[in-house]
């Protein structure tokens, strides 16, 4: 057993045996490391490779102590052996990975564990090449801190000629020392003579106290322990310290309390990205305190001119921008259940942003999420509805239905006639809750926006719009029923209860401009479908005796004359009935 | 004359507008050179390796010369603006200059051959004057393809470049590496921040590395960020974490750097000092490992701001007139600007932007920047504010203010204490550089002068260090200077040498940094 990989072995069979070793070892390194990359840490195939891994190198370094290798552009040497060699190209070898970054070499020591290598191969796997990086495998290598993992760097083990930038002060206030000292030792051995004995702590005391068995000059420095754990505690607390937090509370304080005009404006220039990252993170009350001082910023720093506040307010106006306002959907779902401070944030938000907003709300599926922002567009959207209402074309249902709740919340009925276009949307919920929303935004009136809905393709919807056209409270031209209408057969198709429904919506809102209809109905001949023509007949007859107009009397006369069997009795019952 | 049509595919020419273009518009060298410096050094790379290779074929006349060899001019001339140009393969890595050339896979075929073409005759670098000629260039080519491989190959060359007077193209030995901490000594390097075989002289060699790599990290950190260009950390994190590897080996001789003191690089050399006794004193604090790269770094650049403030303002020889300090005054808040400015929000550091914002506050919350509401200093930002005072007022600045001896300044601090600096940071601190500094002059009763250089690790006998003895009793100075631990006691038990005065040693303006870092006066 050797002490180190490169310290002398026994024999050239140990050391074949450990070159042998360290080849099985970094086999098993590179299988975990490319599972790791393919699937994941979590994965079970990975997880066995690590403890393939961590058998191998248990085995080895319980053996040999130490398993340190020179990395050699794609291969990984011991005693100048390969026992690496990546098979793959050269972007895939870990060896290169090592190599690229300038890792000379790589030392595994006894007591490794798999969290140890798991953390090695982690800091080789994320890698931004890019030159402005601040960090690569070297520095993140270190940050790992790995007690059993160490490496050499290229740069570490030249001998630069540092110490030429390093000499000494030759000129200036330090002049080169003189050839000899003894001027200085007599005059300090005059001045020590005469000197008067210092007392106290500290340096001079020291210094000039200096005694061969007096107490020690750190006496009174001796930090206590209450002194070391409140250390301790502002330690604990700075390591907790959220820097973002932090940095802004810099900013904020320099907002607020500094004056040169130049200060300022390159300060508030500053806060357009700073928007952006808090937004982008979702950070909303910070967000808030951001937009608040920029609010109150011009009222109470002295310093701020107009065209501060004027900065200020721009600022505060790009929040509307459609790029910052978009980065508000990668907020929410960075932090979807945080959401204190996001209506300071929203409440801050202008009718210039609900185009894009619009555009958020259409990718948000959290309820609380969509919630907040349907909020938002009904205070603004009022003042710009255009955006809301293009966006009731859209497919998605539930984008729709939030915009429909917006436009109810505004209360303006001529938003009716708009919504009626959703009689044309695939997905039934929004037909039915387009339906619900004209009736709440137009209780009575025209009621031709519920006529899009008589002929929908599920019954429920068609039922409603009946039901409330039956109401009374709508009226409806024979004309705007007619287009719904023109197909007879498919009268003759539907349910009797439900065509008794639509005549009778039909009498309501139409009045006598049904008339021809009902005539149309009672003089049809069908061999095919005889019965369901003759049962429409009988409930145009019954129609058009409930209306009980003049017209609709003179219509059951003309129809009496033409109609036969059934039909025809029935007329001529309703004639008998009429009131004188 | 109509300029020729850029053709896309061609990354020399585009790089070479970019430079012309940056030229043109007045960045300073260091800009374009870190912005390009990896770009141009693997462009650089490549065009040398396209050279020997068409030499190997075509000779040196051939016109296939004419591109690569222009290029390479144009290369070496925007990037050798002071100095040579010089690519190294040094241990089967390439570096330009001093800095290794990262490598990625695409490039390696390239980085392969010309780093096999260098060692196949036994070159270890390839350096290039700014006034290289195309005449000198193709005959280096020729000369350089006509050696044998083999152990001989360098001085051939080097006999024959002579001979062939090329005055602006040499090439060097390969350098040495401190194999005796690597794992092909037989004595390998057990890592983070283990014992290393012989501690002292390998830390002290390796912290001056560290110490100029921070210098030269924060230098092209200041360039960038006076330029308006992106501040990234990741040379000046390095150089960091190297240091605190240092730092836990060995305390004493990394805090012994900080006597250095160069004038010619003030803010550098002090912003660095700075990074040391931070880390320093936040390790007696009880920072962890990477906290303690985290206040390095935020010290390193306390002083970032500085790089908003007119240079003939921040180097101006004398004192500054009060507008002059007003602007001085700024540079805490264009700190925090600067930072926030060109990384944005979520990449700034919390420690950084602390340090940068408050190092002139003080504990009391009296200092500047003026707030209107009094803040109180991050632990991180104290630390570097006892670190800052101490390595500004032991530093001389050129013709701006006299230096004072270490313990004038300690002694200074503790009448500070509870004002300007939190009390157990300064008792914390006085144990970390020790109650008579590193780098004091000191009186030995045996009348030999003496600089010290490790406070003594017995907190009982604080006045017992260890010293380098610098000169005799008769005044004769020492060369080499031994160096002796105060405590030692001699045959009879008694101590043979003791402190009887501490010596201000700006009364005669001997910069004790010599003896500290180096062993040697001279």
């Amino acid at each position: 057993m050797s002490e180190t990989q490169a310290g002398p072995t026994d024999s050239n069979s140990d050391r074949d045996d450990e070159i042998a070793s360290a080849r099985l070892a970094f086999r098993e390194l590179d299988k975990a490391w490319r599972a790791t990359r393919t699937y994941g840490i979590n994965n079970a195939v990975t997880k066995r490779f690590f403890e393939q891994l961590q058998t191998l190198m248990i085995a080895h370094l319980d053996r040999f102590l130490v398993l340190a290798v020179i990395v050699d552009r794609a291969q990984l040497l011991l005693y100048g052996e390969s026992v690496y060699d990546s098979e793959d190209t050269l972007g895939e070898s870990l060896a290169f990975r090592l190599y690229g970054d300038g890792v000379r070499e790589v030392r595994f020591e006894h007591g490794v564990s798999p969290q140890d290598l798991h953390d090695f191969l982690d800091a080789l796997w994320v890698r931004d090449d890019s030159e402005n990086a601040d960090d690569d495998v070297v520095t993140r290598l270190w940050a790992k801190d790995l007690p059993t993992i160490s490496f050499v760097t290229a740069e570490d083990i030249v001998r630069a000629p540092w110490s030429q930038e390093l000499v000494p002060q030759e000129h200036g206030f330090f002049a080169t020392p003189p050839a000899a000292f003894g001027g200085v030792i007599e005059r300090e051995k005059q001045l020590a003579a005469t000197a008067a004995v210092a007392t106290g702590p500290g340096p001079a005391a020291a210094g000039e106290n200096l005694r061969r068995d007096g107490p020690s000059g750190l006496v009174g420095f001796e930090v206590k322990e209450y002194e070391r754990a409140m250390l301790e505690r502002e330690l604990t607390a700075e390591n907790g310290l959220d820097s973002e937090q932090f940095v802004l509370g810099i900013l904020r304080a320099i907002l607020s309390s500094q004056q040169p005009p130049d200060v300022l404006t390159r300060a508030l220039a500053t806060l357009p990205p700073v928007l952006e990252v808090l937004l982008g993170k979702g950070r909303w009350p910070a967000l808030v305190e951001v937009l608040a001082l920029l609010e109150t910023a011009p009222e109470t720093n002295p310093g701020f001119e107009p065209t501060h506040g004027m900065l200020a307010r721009r600022v505060l106006e790009s929040l509307n921008v459609p790029q910052r306002v978009a980065l508000l959907e990668a907020g929410l779902k960075a932090a979807p259940e945080k959401l204190d401070g996001l209506a300071g944030v929203c409440a801050r938000l202008t009718s210039a942003a609900v185009d894009p907003l619009c555009a958020v709300l259409a990718n948000l599926t959290h309820d609380e999420h969509r919630a907040a922002l349907r909020d938002t567009l009904i205070r603004l959207g009022a003042e710009n509805p255009e955006p809301v209402l293009k966006g009731l074309a859209d497919e998605r249902p539930q984008y729709v239905l939030d915009l429909m709740a917006i436009i109810v919340a505004w209360q303006q009925p001529q938003a009716a006639s708009v919504l009626s276009m959703l009689s044309h949307h695939a997905d039934h919920a929004v037909r039915k809750e387009a339906l619900a929303s004209i009736a709440r935004l137009h209780p009575k009136g025209d009621g031709a926006p519920l006529l899009a809905f008589v002929r929908d393709s599920v019954e429920e919807v068609r039922l409603h719009a009946l039901r409330l056209l039956a109401s009374g409270r709508y009226a409806a031209t024979w004309e705007a029923w007619a287009p719904h209408l023109a197909d007879k057969e498919a009268l003759l198709e539907q349910p009797r209860g439900e065509n008794r429904m639509l005549f009778h919506a039909l009498r309501v809102t139409a009045r006598d401009g049904a008339i021809p209809l009902w005539l149309e109905l009672i003089e049809s001949r069908s061999w095919k479908q005889r019965q369901k023509t003759e049962e429409t007949a009988l409930l145009a007859v019954r129609e058009l005796t409930s209306l009980g107009t003049q017209r609709a009397w003179q219509a059951l006369e003309k129809a009496q004359k033409i109609a036969g069997g059934a039909v025809k009795k029935a007329i001529a019952e309703a004639l008998q009935a009429r009131p004188s | 004359m109509t300029e020729p049509k850029p053709n896309p595919n061609d990354p020399l020419l585009i790089h070479d507008r970019s430079l012309t273009a940056k030229v043109a518009r007045g960045s300073e060298a260091g800009d374009i050179v870190d912005q390009q410096l990896h770009l141009l050094g693997t462009q650089l790379v490549s065009q040398v390796n396209v050279l020997l290779r068409t030499v190997r074929s075509h000779g040196g006349a051939n016109t296939a010369l004419d591109r690569p060899v222009q290029a390479i001019l144009t290369l070496v001339t925007a990037l050798g603006h002071d100095q040579p140009v010089v690519l190294r393969v040094q241990e089967g890595f390439v570096f330009l200059g001093e800095r290794h050339l990262k490598t990625t896979s695409a490039q390696m075929p390239i980085f392969g051959s010309f780093i096999d073409a260098l060692a196949a005759i036994g070159v270890g670098g390839i350096s290039m004057e700014r006034t290289t000629t195309d005449a000198e260039l193709r005959k280096f080519a020729e000369l350089f393809v006509a050696i044998l491989p083999g152990p001989a190959g360098l001085e051939t060359l080097r006999a024959r470049l002579a001979e062939a007077s090329l005055d602006n193209i040499s090439i060097e030995t390969p350098r040495q590496t401190r194999k005796d901490e690597t794992a092909d000594s037989g004595i390998p390097r057990t890592g983070r921040s283990g014992p290393v075989a012989s501690p002292h002289g390998q830390v002290q060699q390796r912290s001056r590395g560290a110490y100029a790599r921070a210098g030269i990290a924060l230098d092209t950190l200041n360039q960038n960020a006076r330029s308006g260009g992106k501040i990234h950390f990741r040379h000046a994190k390095r150089a960091i974490q190297n240091i605190v590897d240092l730092l836990l080996k060995d305390p004493a001789t990394v805090l012994g750097l900080t006597t250095l003191r160069s004038h010619d690089e003030y803010t550098q050399n002090h912003s660095v000092n700075v990074a040391l006794l931070s880390m320093a004193l936040a390790n007696r604090v009880g920072y962890k490992k990477l906290e303690l790269a985290d206040v390095g770094l935020a010290a390193l650049f306390h002083d970032v701001g500085k790089c908003t403030i007119p240079l003939e303002v921040l180097n101006k020889p004398g004192e500054f007139t009060p507008d002059e300090w007003v602007v001085m005054r700024t540079h805490p808040i264009e700190g925090v600007l600067a930072l926030v400015g060109s990384r944005g929000l979520g990449n700034t550091p919390g420690r950084m932007a602390a340090a940068a914002f408050e190092h002139h506050l003080n504990f009391d919350s009296s200092g500047y920047p003026t707030l209107s509401t009094p803040r109180r200093q991050t632990l991180a930002s104290r630390i570097i504010s006892v670190a800052d005072c101490y390595d500004a007022m032991t530093s001389a600045r050129v013709y701006r203010r006299q230096p004072l001896a270490p313990p004038n300044v300690l002694n200074y601090m503790l009448s500070k204490s509870g004002t300007l600096f939190e009390p157990t940071l300064l008792k914390y601190f006085i144990t970390c550089v020790g109650i008579i500094p590193i780098g004091t002059l000191v009186l030995l009763d045996t009348g030999e002068l003496a600089t010290v250089l490790r406070p003594s690790e017995d907190k009982l006998l604080a006045e017992r260090p260890a010293v380098r003895i610098i000169a005799a009793a008769d005044g004769t100075r020492l060369e080499p200077a031994p160096e002796v631990d105060l405590r030692d006691l001699d045959a009879g038990g008694a101590y043979p040498r003791s402190i009887v005065r501490l010596i201000d040693n700006t009364d005669y303006h001997v910069e004790t940094s010599r003896w500290v870092s180096t062993g040697s006066g001279s």
